[in-house]
């Protein structure tokens, strides 16, 4: 063995002994109060949104939930009315159209980028969908309305319509012109794919590479290596990816508001325009007269807040699920 | 093609006599299986390996001793084209499993890896129950039929002297069990599929004594079934359960691995002709 040279020892001097000491103190405090501070967060984001809705809810109580008209300004046709429902079902239904597009698709980009791509590739297209994560929202919007609301409606919409849409109510013209479920729900996936994929690729990434080495050394096939072994390993993180989506299309106000049509009417296709409650909330909130108005918006706000909530616990429960017993190991 | 070598090589006596003879009573025990000649191995520019020549025998216990980075874990992974993901890593000169080329242009890597199956150094089992980390193999080869899979799951299990510790807990998760439990639940995936070769990068440094031990009693068990390399830190290990060992040196100059010398272990331990050797198990490197 060569000689090592010798360097001077390093002590711990009593000043920074006693320094660190209360340094473990003050680190762990200082950590509590930020935890406490997340709750905190919670609790007043409910208690503001509770509040602000007593209105609302004694007027309708839970009907609200599904009361289907929504007439903030009394006509000769409607009386004032304030019902979810249209809201909180162009968010599910959006939200749903833009999950079953992005959730495979964000899946398989993060499978190739982290097994499949050629290490040349990687680095770049990493940072590409890194980028795509970061673009404002309202961008997706702008270029929604602007150059994709056509592309669909030609090439996606009308062609539907015209030949499903004859016999599936849900897929039926008369196609709104730039506007609609259908239109929202792709632009919603466009914009949570690069976090699906990124997550994805991340988690992946994570995978010990002896999970890999311990397939490949049964003979699998590098297709079987990554169903087998390496997706199953980080399935929890890949639903967690997938959920973290969601929620991101779920409250996304920007592009659907600027897609959705805003219409409060309930009609069966996915064509035509309808809203969501986060783009009703946007776009009516600032100009709310009356307070039950003001108020129903709010109980709007506290119904979104639920419908995260019970989805993230959906989403906690699956991810339990699929993490313990026989299928699988928590990650 | 060439025509399989029948090269055979020096009984193996002392340590594992007996075991060993019962194994080379069976069909073609002791012929050779894998070979290397001339055989070198970069990591791009790096010569890990240097003219490795060596014929290892059917259905005996190998080991491979040596000095921390002397490269026996890259000879050992080069069996089974392990490094075939690994980038810049390349092969030289010939190394052969019954005569034929391990890195010919003909040679498809993942049926050679389904005839020589590996164990590695840290317990790896997957994110699966018990039953399906060893049915896993199987269902990769193509078997469908789930009575033939659980025979063959249990079969496994038993010669991996698992069975008795988890036949009540088949559904439960591989990384539920001990640390030599998941090690011994790793030799029956590989072995469940029937590979010829075994290879074994340090199985029980993760392991506590008695896990250990259990880990070579099963080792001395399946000789004769399986041609088995193992790479050990521990020469009592070494002496204990393989039937021939290679020792491995780095050269001091361009840090690439070279054999010392091989030879059956009761020779190579008691009377190494080789100096380096001598002193290597005299404990005076590494
Ligand atoms: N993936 C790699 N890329 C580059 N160099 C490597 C790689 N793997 C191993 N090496 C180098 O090859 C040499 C042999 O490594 P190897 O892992 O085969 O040693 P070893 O004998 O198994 O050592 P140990 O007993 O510590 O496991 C070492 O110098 C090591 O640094
Ligand atoms: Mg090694």
């Amino acid at each position: 063995m060569a000689e090592v040279k010798a360097v001077p020892r390093i002590t711990a001097s009593s000043r920074w002994a006693r320094r660190t000491r209360h340094g473990d103190v003050f680190f762990w405090l200082l950590t509590l109060l930020f935890a406490l501070m997340i709750i905190g967060l919670v609790v007043a984001v409910g208690i503001v949104t509770y509040n602000g809705s007593a209105g609302v809810r004694a007027e309708y109580g839970w009907s609200f939930l599904w009361g289907t008209d929504w007439n903030p300004i009394e006509t000769e046709l409607y009386p004032v009315s304030f019902g979810a429902w249209p809201a909180i079902r162009g968010t599910l239904l959006s939200s749903l159209i833009a999950l079953i597009l992005a959730a495979p698709t964000g899946v398989a980009i993060g499978i190739f980028l982290s097994e499949l791509c050629p290490l040349r590739l990687r680095q770049p297209l990493g940072v590409m969908v890194e980028l795509l994560a970061a673009i404002p929202s309202v961008i997706y919007g702008l270029w929604g309305v602007a150059v994709f609301a056509n592309w669909f409606n030609d090439w996606v919409a009308n062609p539907i319509a015209n030949t499903v849409g004859q016999y599936v109510p849900w897929l039926a013209g008369p196609v709104a012109v730039s506007r609609g479920l259908a239109i929202t729900g792709t632009i919603l996936a466009i914009m949570i794919l690069p976090t699906v994929s990124a997550i994805t690729r991340d988690v992946l990434q994570a995978v010990p590479s002896h999970q890999r080495e311990a397939m490949f050394s049964l003979g699998a096939t590098r297709w079987e290596v990554i169903w087998g072994a390496v997706v199953p390993y980080a399935r929890a993180g890949i639903v967690g990816g997938i959920m973290l989506g969601l929620g991101r299309a779920l409250g996304e106000t920007m592009a659907a508001t600027m897609l959705i049509g805003n219409s409060t009417r309930i009609e069966q296709s996915l064509f035509a325009p309808a809203t969501t409650a986060a783009a009703l909330i946007a776009s009516e909130l600032p100009n709310a007269q009356i307070p039950l108005h003001e108020s129903s918006l709010i109980g709007l706000a506290l119904a979104l807040f639920g419908i995260t909530l019970i989805l993230n616990l959906i989403a906690r429960y699956l991810v339990w699920q699929t993490s313990r017993g026989p299928a699988g190991e928590k990650v | 093609m060439s025509e399989p070598r029948t090269r055979s090589l020096p009984l193996a006596g002392g340590f594992a006599a007996t075991a060993a003879a019962r194994a080379r009573a069976r069909e073609g025990v002791g012929k050779t299986k894998i070979e290397a000649v001339n055989f070198n191995f970069y990591y791009g520019s790096f010569k890990a390996l240097d003219k490795i020549n060596l014929a290892i025998p059917q259905g005996e216990v190998t080991a491979l001793i040596g000095p921390s980075g002397c490269g026996k874990s890259t000879l050992l992974r080069a069996i089974n084209r392990m490094h075939d993901k690994t980038p810049g890593a390349r092969a030289e000169g010939l190394l052969t499993i019954d005569g034929e080329s391990i890195y010919g242009d003909e040679v498809d890597p993942i049926l050679l890896r389904r005839r020589v199956g590996m164990v590695f150094q840290r317990p790896n089992p997957f994110a699966k129950s018990v039953f399906d980390n060893v049915a896993y193999g199987l269902r990769v080869l193509g078997e469908r039929n789930s009575k033939r899979i659980k025979e063959r799951v249990e079969w496994a299990l038993r010669r991996a002297a698992l069975w008795d510790e988890v036949k009540d807990r088949l559904n439960a998760t591989g990384t539920s069990l001990s640390g030599g439990q998941q090690q011994r639940l790793c030799i029956a995936r590989t072995i469940a599929v029937e590979p010829e070769v075994v290879l074994m990068d340090e199985p029980c440094s993760a392991l506590d004594p008695i896990s250990t031990l259990k880990i070579e009693e099963l080792i001395a068990d399946l000789r004769g079934s399986f041609t088995i390399v193992i790479v050990t830190h521990n020469m009592q290990q070494a002496a204990r359960v393989s039937d021939y060992t290679a020792f491995m040196l780095m050269d001091s100059q361009t840090r690439a691995g070279q054999l010392v010398e091989f030879g059956p272990t009761a020779r190579l331990f008691t009377n190494p002709t080789d100096p380096r050797t001598e002193a290597y198990l005299s404990g005076h490197f590494g």
